[in-house]
């Protein structure tokens, strides 16, 4: 048995210095997650805000069914892509259109691969990126996708599909021998 | 399944949920085999390394949540946290909140003070059980509009969902009929707001009008 494992009894007990613990080891890799669907600093640590707040919420409902820090992963995620939803409905912006971003992509000095994948990223709509961070970077399988999305399995597909598609598009001049 | 009636997507596919029908049909096609591998070539290589957080960002989030613990208690929890109060003694504190604010008129300081404790657990009470109102009211509100903005959020309605059968109960058990009617009604809503919170209806639009006549009372009774 892990000190997680009593430190979530402890904060689930109302032990508010065993939740702050927790806050302080595993907002981290909230944070990671929530900046991989949002790509924007500020807004990633709102996002971890918020999801810490939910898990404060929810702890009585946790029961260890996965570790705590994939069920502190899944909220951030999840409260990252309500953030996108939120974003489309006062926006009006498609999902399926690609947002302007007001960055220029810079092919001659960002060799990195990260880099460029940042770059491939930016040029996907809001769906195909949701899709493709969820399946690849989260692996979140398609039901699930089209669970948190709204969608249609095929849709997911067809989505995850258009993105790898671009993705290797861009990656091309970088990966081929 | 004919290597040749492979495409590009359920390669894709495969690489992501392993799919036996691809897999025997790599087995078969070298050609096949070599597109795959193309493309597990470009899809291992795609990596997206998010900023690292600076060192003190667990503490400085703890800071930025601390403030908040005690509003984010879920809205059922309140009540459980009242042991000495059981769902009767809470029923018989809003009947009495009804009775004092709708029966006993300008309030006189020697009645007042025999009174005072019951009073305060009960204004409590009245006070949540409008929030409860006003969040209920916010929320379909928000249902009713649906078509232009996000639906609420599942976990939200569900935390309202549970509210309201607690206050319902209570105020059967206290004999408000016309309390627990609009409670009642409010129920399968929320249920269906809940499982299928895309097309869920607000309800008879009474209703609403009851919901905010209640929390009003609510009000002038909690001032």
């Amino acid at each position: 048995m892990n000190s997680d494992h009593f430190l979530i009894q402890a904060a689930q007990k109302g032990d508010t210095m065993a939740f702050r613990t927790l806050v302080i080891e595993h907002s981290p890799q909230m944070y990671r997650a929530a900046w991989r669907v949002v790509r924007d600093d500020h807004i990633a640590e709102d996002i971890v805000q918020e999801s810490l707040l939910k898990a404060h919420e929810r702890l009585d409902t946790f029961a260890g069914a996965s570790s705590i820090a994939t069920w502190l992963h899944r909220i951030a995620v999840n409260t990252a892509l309500d953030h996108l939803r939120k974003r489309k409905t006062r926006s009006e912006v498609a999902l399926d259109e690609v947002p302007e971003t007001g960055e220029t992509p810079d092919a001659d000095t960002s060799q990195d691969l990260s880099e460029q994948t940042a770059q491939a990223m930016r040029d996907l709509t809001e769906l195909e990126r949701s899709a493709f961070t969820l399946r690849h970077f989260e692996g979140y399988s398609l039901k699930e996708i089209g669970e948190q999305l709204d969608m249609n399995v095929n849709a997911v597909k067809q989505a995850v599909f258009r993105a790898v598609q671009k993705v290797r598009v861009h990656l091309k001049p970088l990966v081929t021998p | 399944m004919n290597p040749n009636d492979i495409d590009d997507a359920m390669l894709i596919e495969h690489y992501y949920e392993a799919d036996p029908e691809v897999a025997a049909a790599l087995q078969r096609s070298a050609d096949l085999r070599a597109r795959f591998d193309l493309l597990c070539r470009d899809l291992s290589q795609v990596e997206l390394t998010a900023p690292e957080p600076d060192p003190d960002f667990g503490a400085r989030m703890w800071e930025r949540v601390r403030p908040h613990l005690a509003d984010s208690e879920p809205p059922a929890r309140w009540w459980s946290r009242l042991p000495a109060v059981s769902i009767a003694t809470a029923a018989a504190l809003i009947a009495i909140g009804f009775l004092v604010g709708t029966q006993v008129g300008p309030r006189n300081p020697s009645v007042e003070a025999p009174m005072a404790v019951a009073v305060d657990s009960n204004r409590l009470l009245q006070r949540r059980l409008a929030e409860h109102l006003q969040e209920t009211e916010q929320l379909l509100t928000l249902a009713a509009h649906n078509d232009d903005s996000a639906p609420p959020e599942t976990d939200w309605v569900q935390a309202v969902l549970a509210s309201n059968r607690l206050y319902r109960e209570a105020a059967l058990r206290a004999g408000d009929i016309r309390l627990a009617r609009v409670l009642e009604e409010l129920e399968p809503i929320l249920i269906q707001l809940s499982n299928q919170p895309e097309t869920a209806q607000p309800g008879d639009p009474s209703l609403m009008f009851r919901i905010r006549v209640l929390n009003k009372e609510m009000n002038h009774e909690i001032i």
